[in-house]
């Protein structure tokens, strides 16, 4: 079957009028990679005006990532992915309907940036957590039916391994804002037993944080938000980090806090789940191969920005697992858009038509 | 539009309602309309250049021609109310029971009462002209209050970028932007023929400029006929004229003398075709430069309209040599086979989720050994 199909994507010819893209639908960040060389990331928000008064100051019917943030006073504003995956439940209650919605648009947004010429047909891969619903896949597939012609679904961290060619005993860590995701990749496609997802990401750090700022001083005033940006800016797991000197509100005075500490202690709370997932995975391969495995581990997605996040990993795995070590991939926002624009692309024509 | 208000809330006949409320009544008119099934027609004018007439004028000049233009449009309007309200600088209005042809005669009679309007300012006439938007619940797109005002505010941003006093739908301008692209189309096929036809002259010409008339040419000159004719001339002086080297110069002069005359004949000819073919090349080569300029002005007219209407043509696919994964790249076959895995999880998820509608085609290919 291989040969067969290898010569015949080998023999096939240059499909003109096809644009291939590769998305990331992340909880905090949604990126395109575009067969174009356009490259686009927005943050995972839509809004929309509450009322007539709103729309006509906005000039717009629906506002996407920061645009949205910016205004979400005026809004009625949609995280549409949670824990990575479209917020809906079975069945159709209005929350669920307006998530979907949301994520919907929030695609034709992402496809509309990728930029692709009226004539082209649209091909899509999106990258989706290892181990998510077969309801939560078709939510999604619902929300992409509008906004490319033909789509397929793969796991996020093995899109990842694909855009790296780390296709053969690797581990790899996808930490994104609502789900971290270990995958085993050993030269096949990964099952479900190599595959861990855990909600220990980006959004645990940011609950982490508000409790330990809101223990620590009570008297400061914040929002989620706040929280976030504090993080993405300074988030560190180092002992010797720099001091982290924040201005808070206090009864509307903004006022310095030292919040280092509570940063570290927060960001750090992801190492041992994220060690006990790789324990977990090491263990049930190959005692002959364990050890190269330990050796390859991918450190990828929004998260893997925490500083020395690396080699924090590498010290637990050291000392739980007798070594290992942690490579950290070049493009953290854009890992697992690359990887989904290359299997995109390598797939072969014909796969494309029959999903159309 | 960042505001919503009334003109002069001191007036009674603006002032009874909220702008919050006018659209509330414009929403219940363009929901009854919907449900009864009537026509409803949206008017969005603007007075056109009015910041430059303010700082021209003065500021109570801006609220007078306001005024104006509220009271023009009630005196072209039947007796009966309409909802009605500023919107930044330009007032909307919904017109229920008009229709298309009814909204544009409307627009017809607010123009031509605009270029009746007296303003003076220290005794100098001001003339003021309306940029118009209109759109009705029947066109395309129009679902709600929204759509309706949305397709009225383009029609109003497409009459002022055209140079204002006029009316203008978006659906008018979007035909309009189809017969420029068509337009467009024709004039490329029309250069690509004329373009034929040069290459055609030019090749003629470059025949010419190979032969070298008048100098040279002969090739041109000398045709294979000519050793016939001077055969026959031959035989005929050897049977009429007698022997001899007198005879044999004689005839041999006879010869030369006849093919120089039809040489010079042909010459002629040729340069009078070339003459010819030149006035021609010269004709074509002027009218395929007004038909590039004519394409140039056409090509800026599309930029400007598609710049207007906000279209973005994109950026184009870099394509590759080969579609699909090559045979060259590493470990291609477990990459392929992957591949593969992959399309098969797709196409399960779909049967999963919508029984009997993929194909059977793509239901036996769920057998790896398939092939």
């Amino acid at each position: 079957m291989s040969d067969k199909q290898t010569k015949s994507a080998e023999s096939a010819k240059k499909d003109h009028g096809v644009l291939y893209l590769g998305i990331d639908l992340g909880t905090s960040r949604t990126s395109v990679a575009a067969s174009n060389g356009v490259r686009e990331t927005i943050s995972s928000y839509v809004g929309y005006p509450k009322d007539v008064v709103s729309r006509k100051l906005l000039q717009k019917d629906v506002l996407y990532g920061d645009d949205a943030l910016a205004h979400r006073l005026s809004l009625n504003l949609f995280r549409p992915l949670g824990e990575g995956v479209i917020q809906c439940k079975a069945g159709d209650t209005p929350d669920s309907s307006q998530n979907l919605r949301a994520a919907r648009d929030l695609l034709v947004e992402i496809v509309r940036r990728a930029k692709p010429r009226k004539d082209e047909l649209v091909y899509a891969v999106i990258g989706v957590p290892a181990q998510a619903s077969i309801h939560n896949k078709d939510a999604i597939l619902k929300a992409a039916r509008e906004a490319v012609d033909s789509v397929m679904l793969c796991s996020e961290p093995f899109s990842v391994a694909y855009g790296q060619d780390m296709l053969d005993d690797v581990l790899v860590i996808d930490i994104g804002a609502g789900t971290t995701d270990l995958c085993r990749m050993h030269g096949t496609m990964p099952e479900d037993a190599d595959q861990i997802t855990n909600t220990y990401a980006g959004d645990h750090v940011d609950e982490e944080l508000t409790k330990r700022i809101r223990k620590k001083f009570p008297q400061a005033q914040f929002s989620v938000q706040m929280i976030k940006t504090i993080k993405e800016k300074h988030s560190s797991v180092m002992d010797r980090m720099e001091p982290v000197e924040v201005l808070l509100p206090v009864q509307g005075k903004p006022t310095p806090f030292d919040v280092t500490d509570e940063i570290r202690q927060s960001c750090r709370t992801l190492i041992p789940p994220i060690v006990d997932g790789l324990s977990k995975l090491i263990a049930s391969f190959d005692p002959e191969f364990q050890e190269r495995l330990k050796n390859r581990v991918l450190l990828a997605g929004g998260g893997s920005q925490i500083k020395g996040l690396d080699t924090a990993i590498e010290l637990l795995m050291h000392e739980r697992l007798g070594g290992g070590r942690v490579l950290r991939i070049e493009e953290p926002i854009y890992g697992g858009a690359n990887g989904a624009l290359k299997i995109a692309h390598d797939m072969p024509g014909e796969f494309w038509k029959k999903l159309r | 539009m960042r505001d919503i208000r009334p003109v002069s809330s001191e007036r009674s006949d603006w002032g009874l309602f909220s702008p919050e409320e006018l659209f509330e009544l414009m929403r219940v008119e363009c929901t009854r309309a919907s449900r009864y099934g009537y026509d409803l027609s949206c008017l969005c004018v603007s007075i056109d250049r009015l910041g430059h007439l303010q700082d021209l004028y003065g500021s109570t000049s801006r609220a007078e021609l306001l005024d104006a233009l509220h009271e023009l449009l009630k005196s072209s309007t039947r007796d009966s109310d309409f909802p009605r309200c500023m919107v930044d600088d330009a007032l909307v209005a919904l017109f229920p029971h008009t229709g298309t042809a009814g909204a544009l005669t409307l627009c017809r009679r607010v123009l031509k009462g605009a270029r009746r309007l007296g303003f003076e300012s220290d005794g100098r006439p001001i003339q003021v002209t309306f940029s118009i938007g209109v759109a009705t619940n029947r066109d395309a797109g129009v679902r709600d209050l929204e759509s309706l005002l949305q397709q009225a505010q383009a029609g109003m941003a497409l009459a002022r970028a055209a140079g204002g006093d006029r009316f203008m739908r978006q659906e008018q301008a979007s035909n309009e932007f189809d017969q420029i692209r068509r337009e467009l189309e024709d004039l490329r096929s029309a250069l690509d023929r004329q373009g034929d036809v040069v290459r055609e002259a030019a090749s003629v010409r470059r025949v010419l400029d190979l032969a070298d008339l008048p100098g040279g040419g002969q090739a041109l000159l000398e045709r294979p006929e000519d050793r016939e004719f001077a055969a026959r001339m031959a035989a005929l002086f050897g049977t009429g004229a007698g022997s001899g080297p007198e005879a044999e110069k004689l005839r041999q002069q006879a010869i030369e003398f006849a093919l120089r005359g039809i040489h010079e004949e042909r010459r002629r000819s040729i340069e009078r075709q070339m003459r010819e073919n030149e006035g021609e090349v010269d004709t074509l080569r002027r009218r395929v430069a007004k038909l590039n300029s004519s394409l140039a002005a056409t090509e800026e007219e599309l930029r400007r309209v598609m710049a207007l209407k906000d279209v973005d043509p994109g950026v184009a696919s870099i394509y590759r040599t080969v579609q699909g994964l090559s045979a060259d790249a590493a470990n291609a076959k477990a990459r392929l086979d992957m591949l593969n895995r992959i399309f098969q999880a797709n196409v399960e998820l779909r049967q999963n989720l919508q029984p009997g509608s993929v194909p059977a085609e793509i239901r036996a290919k769920k057998d790896p050994d398939h092939e």
